[in-house]
């Protein structure tokens, strides 16, 4: 308990007759942490719950330490970039976060510091002495990024943070959110572009139905996940030859073999058997092997067995 | 029996796709269906359709009274009238023109509603849920879209002018002796129809500008109801204070009512003891009202054409 | 679908178009065959100066443009082509009051069909794309999803040969990503149509198109074939290995197999030309009793390839 980032007992909250969240019991150690969920799961419920701007209908919600609902000493240590834009039009991004920032209580002089710091972090060097009316949608996201960490937060939370950015930002605003776990700042980004979580961490809290499905780095999830078989995908010359030969070894469940030839692909309960044994068959049967690549162990088919 | 299956979902199609044409008439069918499918707002059709049913039966009366005949509808009385009835039917037909012009200019408000209830949404709304991204991107000129806009709503105003002036001078026509509105009084029936044209092109010419340059339609309501009312005021007390008639000019409705007192010959209409100021003027003015709204109209349709 | 005569659906030389001092297209040269082509490019590229001009919503200042054989710069062209494209917007848009049938069927019949065929052709693409009792309803109450799959079907009604699509995965989660890119995937392949998709999602661009175009400042900066442009540069294979790895790199050094660069326990290795396929590592590491938990070509991603166009140095 002690030391944890999230950790929520019985959680629920709902909105009349509609549930949120229903009854999450969780622990999230910390570090960069993706939430994900499809639409109707709960994300923006749990997230609104987490970032101290509703209160939980029932059971308890602790967030480093701190009751986030209406706490002041939370808001302080806490960085949220909602999905939603609400940037003031009339003044220019510097104004704009150092506006916010003189609202958290910083001085006028350090609040304009620390906005140039935030903003040169988020890319918008050039730009920030600009009106964000005439932002793109990639700008103001990144505006509000500079917001969200410009008071130097311990705990991010981002919600959609990628939306609008072209790969070019993309990949900066990424690298920025590694170098933010690195120096120890806790990140929660919620997102439904999986591959871009992948990219980042591999902790994910999974919600569907207001209910917590899954937890924790993907890999370890997806060995629990026994009662799907490992599908691994073998190219070689000899397809035929090699998939005979993997059919007796123990474990595997099915091999299929593509139609065009010098491909199959092989689904097996015993993965480490299969790459334990598949260098001394591969010797002995001499079929080409040319790759070797595992196909469900990612986010994506995670997300898939799970959410089906 | 051959066996075939047809499992594809998408099928090419293989018809003609039309060139040229009417362009606007899907779009003008659309509106109207559209607008008619709310049931409540036909209540404002109510109180005209009311009046008109009053009026026809008060017209129709009137003439079997005078001609001393039983009420019958159609009957006819054969034989030359007696000369000491036919000055009381002349005065009667004056009676029932003066009827007909008063009938319309308590129709005109209705007429407003009317037009302003269904006309302030027409682009209003496609602004705000940019509905111009999928019309432009049709083989769509911007006169065919405001067509496609205007027309439905000159029908719907038309409904509560138009159709009424034209049922109640079908009763007259039927109701009077000998056909004798026709004869007599047939001036007053193409007179009508004139001035009903010419409210209905003005009042909808201006509530679809007032669509065109706001995005919400209780906007639009809003601004087209209180522009005639504050023109109506404005005029109405400038002319008072100065004493000068011409100031009336500045109420659309001042300008109907003079264009309609002008053309019925007659000295008094609605709250105006007199109308001193000049025909013509008046006709430039609506005139300029019109393709004022006009300019605005095709100059807020080339703008969502291209911002598109 | 197609015969092998048949034009390029888009076919653009030298085009400029300026609004007052900014050039929005620079002697632009595009050519679009059937398939499907990513349009990628940092925002301000010309992405959208340029869909509009495929929709006949501008008239170029220089250069000449074919687009699905009509002619921009004439008013009549402009008109003719929007008959030959359909356009799937980026933003949230649908026309107010109306259910999803009602909403296609009139666009339909905008786009010249007849009132029966808009009917019967709405009902298909609604199908097509799986909106089923929902299309009855207004569509203002509609899901992200569903909002997507409408503008999607709205763009296929009158069966256009060519399609430009914005962003098509907007705010979908991932099964609605997933099945719109099935359905885009579909359409450039088995519906034999000619998209233009524009999207910052690289991975979308790689699942659904052949081909990608990445604009600069205005001009195309790079084009090809997605599988010509991430090409292996060599004989390079990138490998995962697992369980103790110290006598791993001696015995790659002993076999003569060169090892680019290492990150724990990946390694990129360039095998020499004689071999044909990497039995030889797998005996290897049997006798070593070290796993191969995967192996991959090595290839540029799109990423790369989409970085490096953009910081070429243009053409004298």
């Amino acid at each position: 308990m002690s030391g944890a980032l999230i950790s929520s007992q019985g959680l629920s909250r709902w909105y009349g007759p509609v549930v949120g969240v229903n009854d999450l019991t969780l622990e999230v150690e910390g570090g960069i942490v993706g939430l994900l969920g499809p639409n109707g799961a709960g994300k923006s419920t749990f997230l609104k719950l987490v970032a101290g701007e509703i209160r939980p209908s029932r059971g308890t919600l602790a967030v480093l330490g701190f009751e986030p609902f209406a706490n002041r000493e939370y808001f302080r240590v806490l960085g949220f970039c909602p999905q939603q834009d609400a940037l003031y039009e009339d003044l220019d991004a510097r104004e704009f976060v150092s506006f916010l920032l003189r609202l958290s209580g910083f001085n006028a002089k350090e609040a304009r510091a620390r906005a140039e710091r935030a903003l040169e972090r988020t890319g918008l060097k050039d730009a920030m002495l600009r009106r964000t009316a005439g932002f793109s949608k990639g700008m103001r996201q990144r505006t509000k990024l500079a917001a969200a960490i410009a008071h130097d937060p311990r705990f991010l939370i981002v919600d959609e943070p990628l939306s609008g950015l072209d790969p070019l930002v993309r990949s900066e605003m990424i690298a920025l959110f590694q170098e933010l776990g690195r120096e120890g700042v806790h990140v929660l980004i919620s997102s439904h572009v999986l591959h871009e979580i992948e990219s980042v961490t591999e902790n994910i809290l999974l919600l569907h139905r207001g209910r917590l499905l899954a937890q924790g780095p993907v890999p370890e999830i997806r060995k629990l996940l026994s009662r799907y078989p490992n599908k691994v995908d073998i190219r070689a010359r000899d397809a035929r030859r090699l998939a005979r030969a993997l059919l007796e070894l123990e474990g595997t469940s099915s091999v299929h073999l593509a139609p065009e030839g010098g491909r199959l692909s092989l689904e097996t309960f015993d993965l480490a058997r299969f790459h334990a044994e598949l260098p001394a068959i591969a010797a002995r049967e001499r079929a080409g092997i040319q790759t070797l690549e595992s196909t469900d162990a990612g986010l994506d088919a995670v997300f898939d067995y799970l959410v089906g | 029996m051959k066996a075939s299956t047809h499992t594809e979902i998408y099928r090419p199609f293989v018809g003609e796709l039309a060139r040229g044409g009417m362009r606007w008439r899907p779009l003008a069918q659309s509106t109207l269906r559209s607008a008619l499918r709310k049931k409540l707002p036909l209540l404002l059709f109510a109180p005209p359709a009311i009046a008109t049913v009053i009026f026809s039966f008060i017209v129709y009366a009137k003439f079997a009274v005078e001609s001393g005949s039983n009420p019958m509808p159609g009957a006819q009385d054969a034989g030359p009238s007696p000369i000491g009835a036919i000055g009381g039917m002349a005065g009667n037909l004056i009676q029932v023109r003066e009827m007909i012009v008063g009938f319309h200019m308590a129709m005109d408000f209705f007429a407003l509603l009317i037009v302003a209830w269904y006309g302030s949404g027409l682009i209003a709304e496609d602004v705000r849920r940019k509905a111009y991204l999928l019309y432009f991107a049709r083989p769509l000129t911007r006169i065919d879209y405001l067509l496609g806009k205007w027309l439905p709503l000159v029908l719907l105003g038309a409904g509560a002018t138009l159709l009424p002036g034209v049922v109640i001078c079908t009763v007259a026509a039927f109701a009077s002796p000998h056909w004798s509105f026709i004869t007599e009084e047939g001036d007053t029936i193409w007179k009508m129809l004139l001035y009903s044209l010419v409210s209905v092109c003005v009042q909808t010419s201006l509530i679809l500008a007032v669509s065109s340059l706001t995005k919400r339609k209780t906007h639009a309501l809003a601004v087209a109801l209180g522009f005639f009312a504050l023109t109506a005021g404005l005029g109405a007390m400038l002319a008072g204070m100065n004493r000068e008639p011409g100031w009336n000019m500045l109420s659309v409705f001042g300008c109907l009512k003079r264009i309609a007192a002008g053309l019925f010959d007659l000295k008094r209409l609605g709250h105006f003891r007199s109308f001193e100021w000049s025909l013509s003027w008046t006709w430039i003015v609506l005139g300029a009202w019109v393709v004022l709204a006009w300019v605005v109209l095709f100059w807020r349709t080339r703008r969502l054409e291209l911002n598109g | 679908m197609t015969s092998a005569s048949a034009a390029p659906v888009i076919e653009i030389h030298e085009l400029s178009k300026s609004y007052g001092s900014v050039r929005a297209l620079d002697k632009l040269s595009l050519t679009l065959e059937g398939g499907a082509v990513g349009l990628l490019g940092p925002n301000g590229a010309g992405k959208t100066t340029l869909i509009k001009l495929l929709l006949g919503l501008l008239v170029p200042d220089s250069g000449t443009a074919s687009i699905a054989g009509s002619n921009p710069a004439t008013a009549a062209g402009r008109l003719a082509l929007r008959r030959s494209v359909g356009y799937m917007p980026e933003s949230d848009c649908l026309i107010p009051g109306m259910s999803a049938i009602e909403l296609v069927a009139t666009l339909g019949e905008l786009s010249g069909l007849s009132r029966e065929d808009a009917m019967t052709r709405a009902h298909e693409v609604l199908d097509y794309v799986g909106l089923d009792e929902s299309r009855y309803r207004d569509c203002e109450q509609y899901s992200t999803g569903m909002k997507q799959r409408l503008k999607l079907a709205q763009a296929l009604v009158h069966d256009p040969p060519l399609l430009l699509l914005d962003e098509p995965t907007n705010g979908l989660d991932p099964k609605g990503r997933k099945h719109m890119l099935e359905l885009v995937a579909d359409l450039g392949t088995a519906q034999g149509k000619s998209l233009l998709v524009c999207s910052h999602l690289l991975p979308d661009v790689e699942r659904t198109c052949e081909r990608v175009v990445v604009l600069k400042a205005g001009h195309a900066a790079l084009e090809g074939s997605i599988a010509d442009l991430t090409q292996r540069r060599g004989r390079r294979l990138r490998a995962n290995f697992g369980g103790a790895l110290e006598p791993l790199d001696a015995l790659l050094a002993q076999a003569g197999i060169a090892v680019e660069s290492t990150s724990g326990n990946s390694r990129v290795l360039v095998l020499n030309e004689a071999e044909a396929d990497a039995d030889s590592l797998f005996a290897l590491c049997g006798r070593a009793g070290v796993r191969i938990e995967s192996l991959s070509e090595l290839r540029s991603s799109l990423e790369q390839v989409f970085l490096e166009g953009l910081s070429r140095e243009e053409p004298a």
